[in-house]
């Protein structure tokens, strides 16, 4: 096909469009926090920073507990995504290649649970912990996250699963390997993908999660990244720099995980398997 | 010692029943090919003696020991897949090895054995590649190396020569013959590929709806068909059929012509199909006549589809023949190699 | 090869007369208990952390707790009388009404806008397959952040663009005003979650062999066409299935909204997910906010059967 010199130029405003709408807001706020505080608030906003400073970032770390906050985000998060990979990979090995019995109907109810209000159940989920003692600590709040992002782990993982032909699981039996045997040495090196898309799905559930983390939490020294940055937000006077300084620190580790698996979790998402 | 006997045999999905009762021995070292149109149960049957399903009832048995209950792995076979089902993580040594690895071989006879089948198949130079990086044909081969290094009791195979192109596949069709005479296991080969079976096979099962319908050598199956099944699956182009009856000597056709087959059969009227492949008509001076619809020259012979009787036909000649489709020639029967059918049982007679 | 042969006669043997060595589980079995034990894990979790709760759920409706461990008694279906003739908790459904559609209207209109551009085959468009996903990549607090920024009354660069273009006379002040306080969390909700919607919606158009477009070509069908003949129709079912899930994540979304307007002004902003938690922690009236919890799930099962019923595509 030939694109005319109108179409071409279309194609281009269009383009620049999406990259605006995606790429903008973040680089608005990212440039913003290398700016000193006078020039953030100038009438006129200034493209990019006229001085590089890094004071809102020093502040941060120095008068702030967001350094704590932090490692504790980091320290839930990497659990939540350990043991969400785990127990959903394995899980999925059941449902989708062992075929237990039930798995269909399994498969069904954990597409349903996906779809659960998670906010609704804050109340009860609350009180569950709270007679088990895990309430204001970091291990209460992984469990809760593995329990909400494992289901549409499951969901994602299928299409990674039905992607391995079968031919593979039988030749390796013929060879003489039993389930487990082939669930390490076929499935999983196969399954790299896939175990890359719940990694970062996983990852970015907890990195975010605010509702439970806000009410289970309540010592200062164990709250996470959302209800540090959060309460900044709310406080009497807003530091805008500090906040961007610190909304963007926020983001950074998970752009790092997406830039290295993110493909692949694009991969999962438009393999067709995932809905329909 | 690795004869295999199947007793018996049901397979059932539910209240479907895919396998009705199949019994078969197949000797030590004999060449065995299922062959059936799609549907027919031979790959099922192929993975009931692999143990990748559960028989439902009868008896399997590899070299006098019944494999029903045991595990593909306890069965001491190997099987060469239809998309060859090679580990893509895993470089051709690597494909070749994991079975020995996972039954604790050690490294030097690993070694050993791998470059015993790496040597037979050619393979040498591709050991350390990966499967995406080998052609179909060597793809095929590697298929093979991971069955040989298992030196297992019986060879199984699921159509493996399907994905290939037709002069690749009748490359690979002598290399996995000369292979098997080389190393004489017991195989059960698995096409829907008649010729593949006529040419690789000591001994042919014919299957169709779960059932066999004939075991034989190959040349049997296509000289003496039990039944209208066998006859018309096995032969390319497939026999040709004519419905009619015995009249004194000859063979009535049912649009009244009559055919001289040179039979004494008591002609007690019972509808009948006369069986004869298109190799078998011959030009003659007089005869029955043929009406030709279409003529496909090859060179070495001449194909003739066209209409004898009243039933459409397929006709092969050894000479050139001249007419144009619409003219009409004249052709007679080899009486010898006639076939005659009960049209109601559909027995051979 | 003998002794092996020897084993084999044996094992045999063992089969025919039920000695010791009789395999007792076949292949189908072993594999069977050793799928349960990995599904375990899983099943267990969602069962004590999801289903658990959700009975639990029904028993604190039916009592007056206040604090979670504090003594409550049963109330029998009082909470249950008050939600329903609760004006706020009407109020907040509406808001949620609100809340759905335009997220629904804005979200699917930009993801398949974005989905039609990531479809061409040019570099820029296969990397922004990936890199679209960057908005729904940034924790829930960065958006608040970003987007509080973004429309700020004073300083926020969209107030002073409606300015410079006389569009607006005086700043706009968003998150302060009863209207637009919904039309701004809606818009920061929507650049989150858009690019999801997108690539699953990418995903489906890439699955549409490239020869139906072809055969439309050739049959003289313009761009519109192809896309209402081919393209819509193709996506069909991935647009119900989005507008479903979609519409329940939506529903159910808390953070954004509690982040940026904490449900204010006021009240402006306070969807049932906001005001079941400002009931149950800031009202400390715990059991009134699972019966709202309980309403509010029948009536997103009542939305979610009504939706399957009008908006399911037709098999054929």
């Amino acid at each position: 096909m030939t694109i005319s010199p109108l179409n071409a130029l279309l194609r281009w405003v269009v383009w620049a469009a999406l990259v605006f709408l995606v790429v903008g807001p973040i680089y608005w706020v990212v440039s913003a926090s290398f700016k000193e505080t006078a020039e953030i608030i100038r009438p006129v906003p200034t493209l990019w920073p006229h001085r590089v400073v890094f004071e809102n970032y020093a502040y941060l770390f120095t008068s702030t507990k967001y350094p704590r906050y932090l490692l504790n985000s980091l320290i839930v998060a990497a659990a939540t995504m350990m043991v969400t990979t785990a127990i959903t990979t394995i899980a999925g090995y059941a449902i989708y290649r062992l075929r237990v019995w039930g798995a269909d109907w399994m498969s069904r109810a954990i597409l349903l649970i996906y779809l659960a209000p998670t906010t609704l159940l804050l109340v009860p989920i609350y009180s569950l912990l709270a007679a088990v003692g895990l309430v204001n600590t970091l291990a209460g709040l992984v469990i809760v996250n593995v329990a909400f992002a494992s289901p549409f782990c499951v969901w994602l993982l299928r299409g990674f699963y039905e992607a391995i032909p079968i031919s593979l699981h039988e030749a390796a039996e013929v060879d003489g390997a039993g389930p487990m045997t082939i669930f390490w040495r076929i499935y999983l090196p196969l399954l790299a993908p896939g175990i890359g898309t719940i990694v970062l799905y996983a990852f970015i559930y907890s990195w975010t999660e605010f509702a439970f983390a806000s009410q289970l939490i309540v010592t200062d020294g164990l709250k996470t990244l959302p209800m540090g940055l959060g309460a900044l937000v709310g406080s009497y006077y807003i530091n805008w720099g500090l906040l961007m300084a610190g909304a963007s620190l926020a983001t950074l580790p998970a752009v790092l995980l997406f830039a290295i698996v993110g493909r692949y979790f694009v991969r999962g998402l438009t393999s067709g398997a995932v809905i329909g | 010692m690795s004869e295999l006997q199947i007793r018996d045999v049901h397979k059932k999905y539910g209240v479907l029943e895919v396998i009705h009762s199949i019994s078969l021995d197949v000797a030590d070292g004999e060449f065995i090919a299922l062959v059936g149109p799609s549907g027919c149960g031979k790959s099922t049957l192929l993975r009931l003696i692999a143990g990748l399903e559960e028989i439902t009832s009868g008896e399997i048995s590899i070299g006098g020991r019944a494999v029903n209950r045991l595990a593909p792995k306890q069965r001491d076979i190997a099987m060469v897949f239809q998309t060859y089902a090679l580990y893509p993580h895993m470089n051709v040594e690597d494909n070749m090895s994991f079975s020995l690895r996972l039954a604790k071989v050690g490294e030097k006879e690993r070694q050993e054995r791998v470059g015993k089948a790496a040597e037979i198949l050619g393979l040498q130079p591709y050991l350390k590649r990966y499967p995406r990086q080998l052609s179909g044909g060597q793809r095929q081969r590697v298929a093979m190396g991971r069955a040989i290094v298992r030196d297992p009791a019986i060879y199984l195979f699921d159509e493996p020569l399907s994905n290939l192109d037709s002069k690749l596949r009748v490359a690979m069709r002598s290399e996995i013959k000369e292979n098997h005479q080389r190393l004489k296991t017991t195989t059960v080969y698995v096409t829907h590929d008649q010729i593949e079976a006529m040419t690789m096979a000591d001994r042919i099962v014919v299957l169709n709806g779960g059932r066999i319908e004939q075991v034989g050598a190959p040349l049997d199956l296509y000289d003496k068909p039990d039944n209208l099944f066998v006859a018309s699956f096995i032969g390319s182009p497939a026999m040709n059929f004519i419905e009619g009856t015995i009249r004194g000597g000859d063979f009535l056709a049912a649009d009244g012509t009559a055919i001289p087959v040179g039979f004494s059969l008591p002609g007690d009227g019972r509808p009948l199909q006369l069986g004869i492949r298109p190799e078998h008509l011959r030009l003659s001076a007089e005869g029955i006549a043929l009406y030709v619809r279409t003529i496909e020259p090859t060179g070495a012979e001449t194909l003739i589809h066209g209409t004898l009787a009243g039933v459409p036909v397929a006709a092969i000649f050894r000479e050139r023949i001249a007419a144009q489709p619409g003219q009409s020639i004249t052709v007679s029967l080899d009486v010898d190699k006639t076939h005659l059918f009960d049209a109601a049982t559909s027995m051979r007679i | 090869m003998v002794m092996l042969e020897h084993s084999g006669q044996f094992l045999y043997a063992d089969l025919v007369s039920g000695g010791a060595n009789r395999p007792i589980w076949s292949r189908k079995q072993i594999e069977q208990v050793i799928g349960y034990i990995l599904v375990a894990p899983l099943l267990c979790w969602m069962l004590v952390v999801l289903i658990y709760p959700i009975f639990s759920l029904l028993a604190l409706s039916l009592t007056n707790t206040r604090i979670i461990g504090a003594p409550a008694s049963f109330i029998a279906a009082e909470n249950y009388v008050a939600t329903l003739q609760s004006a706020p908790f009407w109020a907040s459904v509406a808001r949620s009404l609100v809340w759905l559609l335009g997220n629904i209207f804005l979200g699917t209109v930009v993801a398949l806008a974005a989905a039609l551009l990531l479809r061409q085959s040019w570099l820029l468009a296969r990397h922004a397959r990936v890199w679209i996903l960057l908005p729904w990549v940034i924790p829930t607090v960065a958006v608040s952040v970003i987007w509080q920024w973004m429309l700020n009354t004073n300083y926020g660069v969209i107030n002073i663009a409606l300015q410079h273009l006389a569009i607006t006379s005086a700043p706009l002040n968003i998150f302060g005003s009863r209207q637009l306080a919904m039309v701004g969390v809606i818009v920061a909700n929507t650049w989150h979650w858009f690019p999801l919607s997108a690539v699953v919606m990418f995903g489906a158009m890439h699955n549409i062999p490239a020869d139906l477009y072809e055969a439309a070509q050739i049959d003289g069908a313009n761009s519109w066409q192809q896309f209402r003949h081919i393209t819509l129709p193709s996506i069909e079912k991935v647009l119900f299935a989005l507008g479903l899930v979609g519409g329940l994540w939506t529903l159910n979304v808390f953070d954004t909204i509690y982040l940026i307007t904490r449900g204010g002004p006021s009240d402006a902003t306070q969807t049932l997910p906001v005001l079941i938690y400002d009931t149950a922690f800031k009202g400390q009236r715990i059991g009134l906010a699972a019966a709202m919890s309980v309403v509010a799930i029948c009536l997103l099962a009542a939305l979610a059967t009504l939706y399957a019923r009008i908006a399911a595509p037709k098999e054929e």
